[in-house]
């Protein structure tokens, strides 16, 4: 006698690891590589809103990335095809959607298409697989979901609120992406594929390349420097702080830091730019560099909020500088990350940031203390980021070493060199922001009673006496 | 237990330290502000050179420790993971 039970249930049951592994790799692909593209994209966006918004996202994304990765490896998937044979039709569909001429049919082509059709791709998954046998995966692919929706309705919002129409102005570009997409099959893969689009009046564009100096949001005057330690030539920017100071040390320390943070948005365009400019190295350092990205991004949001919170117009008031990311551009992508970890390790080392976070604290303004002391946690990360990871690009040896200093003393040469070279820009000059600030400062303190505490601590301090302490 | 007592070389401030607390922990009790980061050995801001005496490493973690084997025979230690085997002065 031959014969089997029937099913032990009725539904179909035709999903298998093989065939569940391979479609999320799809979708890790496509993550993988948007968030790549979002990090480059964020560099070369200077609206401020949707800058940030960019920032996010592409954290977002590395984190949608990774819990994929990790399902997939669970899912007997090879670990050298996850990590080494990518997708081509994935990788030839994100590049279509970099291709965008400027960041809004950028954004018109991510958040109109893209993300609407990886969002579409989830929910079939979740449609399909069993939520039993595959249960950790439904667990993943939901949350992955919240946050795609999420991340949809929130740009909309954004858009609605800073380029209301950039969606209706965008459907060509949007419709060639939908074109695209049909023709690679679909982010699942399951569709038949339909014909290249190549007669699209879009088709056939040059593949995206990141940019390498970066524009400020057109709302701010153009400026190359944000605080006096930066251009040792600028006499009355310095002389003009100082008066500031002398108004009290804490509230020096307090505008101080916020323009700081503010400014920080540079260390973001370095650590994102990276994340483009190395296109194989091992997964956790994009990881790690999203994350980076992402802090710098909030950090420079940290300022932003201190400064409106203060009651400024900000991009009237506040310098929003770009030299420190431009005196990069001729370097290579691992000596600006160089340059980078020399100096955020080197105010760590110096207890830089423990020194304003006791001023802020003693000037009793919680907001920035508050904003100081998580800036301070994220730059640890940070400076462990860069140890690891420039260790791994240039050997764990004597002369990877060797090689490190000398590209961060040559990185900040190159840096000297650009400084000098702009100092008499007018863009370079920092006294009319800061006598306009002194002049809104002081007018604000006059309400506040004098507590008689003398702070002696200055922030004025070039980087480069900070570093050396 | 014994305590020791840690001597910082530049600044001249002293503090002592029992066997159970890294030297971090213990300057912190006593005032004495070092710089320092992450607390768990990875950012290096606290690295410090040891003129003399003995600090290891608590060896529960000391793999997970960012500094390398020519900094150690260096007797650089990472004070925020360090522990006192002896009196010790720190380049500090």
């Amino acid at each position: 006698m031959v014969k089997v039970l029937p099913a032990s249930r009725d539904e179909r049951a035709d999903v298998r690891v093989e065939n569940a592994s391979r479609y999320l790799k799809h979708c890790y692909v496509v993550e993988r590589q948007l968030m790549r593209t979002l990090a480059a994209k964020f560099v070369d966006t200077s609206q401020w809103d949707f800058k940030r918004q960019l920032a996010q996202d592409m954290w977002e994304t590395s984190r949608h990335a990774d819990a994929l990765r990790t399902r997939i490896l669970d899912l007997r998937y090879p670990r050298r095809d996850v990590d080494k044979k990518y997708i081509p039709e994935m990788l030839e569909l994100v590049a279509e959607c970099a291709k965008g001429s400027d960041p809004t049919e950028f954004i018109g082509g991510v958040y109109g298409v893209l993300l609407p059709e990886l969002l579409r791709a989830y929910e079939t998954y979740l449609d399909l697989t069993d939520p039993l046998d595959d249960a950790p995966t439904i667990y993943i692919v939901r949350h992955i979901i919240a946050d795609k929706q999420t991340q949809i309705q929130r740009m909309r919002a954004l858009v609605e609120a800073v380029n209301p129409g950039l969606f209706e102005h965008t459907t060509a570009w949007q419709d060639y992406l939908r074109q695209f997409c049909a023709a690679v099959g679909g982010i699942s893969g399951l569709d038949d594929p339909a014909p290249k689009p190549t007669a699209h009046p879009l088709a056939g564009r040059p593949p995206y390349e990141i940019g390498r100096s970066v524009r400020r949001d057109e709302r701010w005057r153009l400026a190359l420097f944000h605080l006096p330690h930066e251009n040792k030539y600028d006499v009355e920017g310095r002389k003009a702080w100082q008066r500031i100071e002398a108004l009290d040390k804490r509230v020096a320390m307090q505008v101080w830091s916020a323009i700081s943070h503010f400014n920080e948005i540079w260390a973001a365009e370095v650590v994102a730019a990276s994340m483009w400019d190395f296109d194989s190295q091992p997964w956790d350092f994009y990881l790690d560099l999203a994350r980076w990205a992402w802090d710098e991004a909030r950090h420079s949001t940290m300022g932003y909020r201190a400064l409106q919170g203060w009651g400024w117009d900000v991009p009237d008031l506040i310098p929003w500088g770009n030299a420190l990311y431009n005196a990069m551009g001729p370097m290579p992508p691992i000596q600006r990350l160089a340059l980078l970890y020399f100096y955020e390790d080197g105010l760590l080392r110096a207890g830089t940031k423990q020194i304003e976070l006791k001023i802020l604290e003693s000037a009793q303004d919680d907001g920035s203390a508050q904003d100081m002391d998580f800036d301070w946690a994220d730059e640890a990360i940070h400076v462990s980021f860069g140890y690891t990871w420039l260790r791994h690009l240039l050997g764990d040896s004597n002369a990877g070493k060797e090689e490190l200093t000398r590209l961060t003393d040559e990185a900040r040469d190159i840096v000297a060199r650009f400084v000098a070279e702009h100092k008499d820009d007018p863009e370079a000059k920092l006294a009319p922001y800061f006598n306009r600030l002194y002049d809104i400062i002081a007018a604000m303190l006059q309400d506040i009673p004098d507590d008689q505490l003398d702070i002696q601590w200055a922030p004025v301090v070039a980087d480069e006496e900070v570093l050396k302490a | 237990m014994p305590a020791y007592t840690v001597s910082l070389v530049y600044s001249g401030a002293q503090f002592s330290v029992e066997a159970d607390e890294t030297i971090l922990e213990a300057a912190e009790r006593a005032g004495v502000l070092l710089a320092y980061s992450c607390r768990n050995g990875t950012c290096r801001s606290c690295l410090t050179r040891v003129l003399s005496g003995c600090a290891e490493h608590d060896p529960d973690y000391a793999d997970e420790l960012n500094i390398d084997a020519d900094e150690l025979a260096d007797h650089y230690r990472l004070l925020c993971s360090a522990l006192a085997c002896s009196d010790l002065t720190l380049e500090k």
